[in-house]
């Protein structure tokens, strides 16, 4: 899965290749007590689906009508009540129609932040209004015909390039690559594809996104800009002053910090059978514990 | 590894599947969790890493605020030496390396093959 499978090669790939060096202490950089092998890795059976729908048609959709009632679906209601976006009692096509897929969030997260480093004539992007989007537009478009082409796009976006913050960080490189902000505008606002920005489509695509008729550009995911104040989780214990974390989101709030006592855990392997429990090692070996799951 | 809640189920918050990704229903109970996390360790080629599974409670989980992804290190003294910050964005893989090197100390003499994943875990 895209976040994961690449979270997970990034763990390989960031640190060569072991991870629980430090269980087998003496092989950091010596000797793995075992490789992983990123190249291996395989989603064969999965990719004979081509979306989430189809996948639940071949399931559970037993009279092959194309859509899914809840009586030919098995599992839990909520579950069911979930999946039924629009609640018309049956998992349909449209119900995956909404872009409220986790990619096209994204991606429209994206295009929002390029469209106001751009169109928003400050250093600082932060939000952005109709009026301002609006007058904005007018500044591009120099010939007033309503239509922003590539050229006027460029002639301004050159003297107005913004640095968007959050954009260096790898995974949001690796999501969108470097696109050309204008191809990344047009792919979500140029509805009607004839390759220029009208300014209906524009200003359309910021109403879809505006919350109280206007942007709060967020510079990461789930993150509205420079709101750095939240939680004062205190900067993560003293003797350990190799963090360099920003604060808010980094700090496990509720979780375990730096210098505590690690809650212990007794847990099974996937296969089942003896249980493993953390403190088993204390006094003895340190423990790398990666948390993840597969999607 | 320590695997919790799926993060992209389709019947989640966050649906992702398809396309050539992994679609995963959220599993109900453990007996499912058990077995996406094997499928988890197969398809991602993860298997020679130990790994075990969080309950259904996802009481681990929570006492680390592990969800979706995070990397910790305990230390010897079982003290939390290092943590990440919330994954994706925060999982940074060269942080536990560092993390590991200073929990070692500029003393540490390797003990060859001495220790090895087995006897952690048990024959697998």
């Amino acid at each position: 899965m895209i976040t994961r499978h690449s979270t997970v090669l990034a763990l390989f790939c960031g640190s060569g290749l072991l991870l629980a060096g430090c269980q087998s202490a003496s092989t950091m950089r010596q000797e793995a007590a075992y490789t992983i092998d990123p190249s291996l890795a395989s989603f064969d059976t999965e990719e004979q689906y081509d979306s989430n729908l189809s996948y639940l048609l071949d399931k559970y959709d037993g009279d092959g009508d194309g859509r899914i009632a809840q009586g030919e679906y098995d599992r839990e209601n909520d579950r069911f009540d979930a999946l039924d976006k629009d609640g018309d009692g049956f998992i349909t096509n449209e119900d995956f129609q909404h872009g409220g897929g986790m990619m096209a969030r994204m991606a429209a997260m994206r295009t929002q932040r390029v469209i106001a480093g751009y169109f928003q004539n400050e250093t600082e992007v932060s939000r952005l209004t109709l009026d301002e989007l609006d007058s904005s537009y007018s500044d591009f478009d120099a010939n007033d015909d309503d239509i922003i082409d590539r050229g006027e796009f460029a002639d301004l976006a050159s003297s107005r390039k913004v640095e968007l913050p959050g954009d260096d960080s790898p995974m949001i490189q690796r999501m969108m690559g470097d696109n050309d902000p204008w191809d990344t505008i047009l792919k979500k606002v140029d509805t009607d594809e004839d390759g220029s920005l009208a300014r209906s489509e524009l200003l359309a695509f910021f109403n879809e996104h505006a919350e109280d008729g206007e942007w709060t550009v967020r510079n990461r995911m789930g993150r509205g800009h420079g709101g750095g104040g939240g939680g004062g989780a205190g900067g993560g214990g003293g003797g350990h002053g190799n963090q360099q974390q920003d604060a808010s989101d980094a700090e496990p709030q509720d979780g375990a910090m730096i210098g505590d006592m690690a809650p212990d855990f007794t847990l099974s392997p996937p296969e089942g059978g003896q249980t493993v429990s953390l403190s088993s090692y204390r006094d003895n070996l340190p423990v790398a514990l990666i948390f993840g799951s597969y999607t | 590894m320590v695997y919790i809640r799926e993060a992209h189920a389709l019947d989640g918050r966050s649906p992702l599947g398809g396309g050539g990704n992994p679609i995963v229903e959220d599993p109900i109970t453990l007996d499912e969790r058990n077995e996406v996390a094997k499928a988890c360790m197969t398809k991602l080629a993860l298997e020679p890493m130990p790994t075990l599974v969080d309950n259904m409670d996802d009481a681990v989980s929570e006492s680390f605020a592990a969800y979706p992804d995070r990397i910790y290190l305990v230390g010897r003294d079982g003290r939390i030496a290092y943590y990440g910050g919330r994954g994706p964005m925060g999982f940074l893989p060269d942080e536990l390396e560092e993390a590991i090197l200073k929990e070692l100390g500029p003393d540490y003499t390797p003990r060859r093959n001495k220790i090895r994943v087995n006897d952690l875990f048990g024959s697998r």
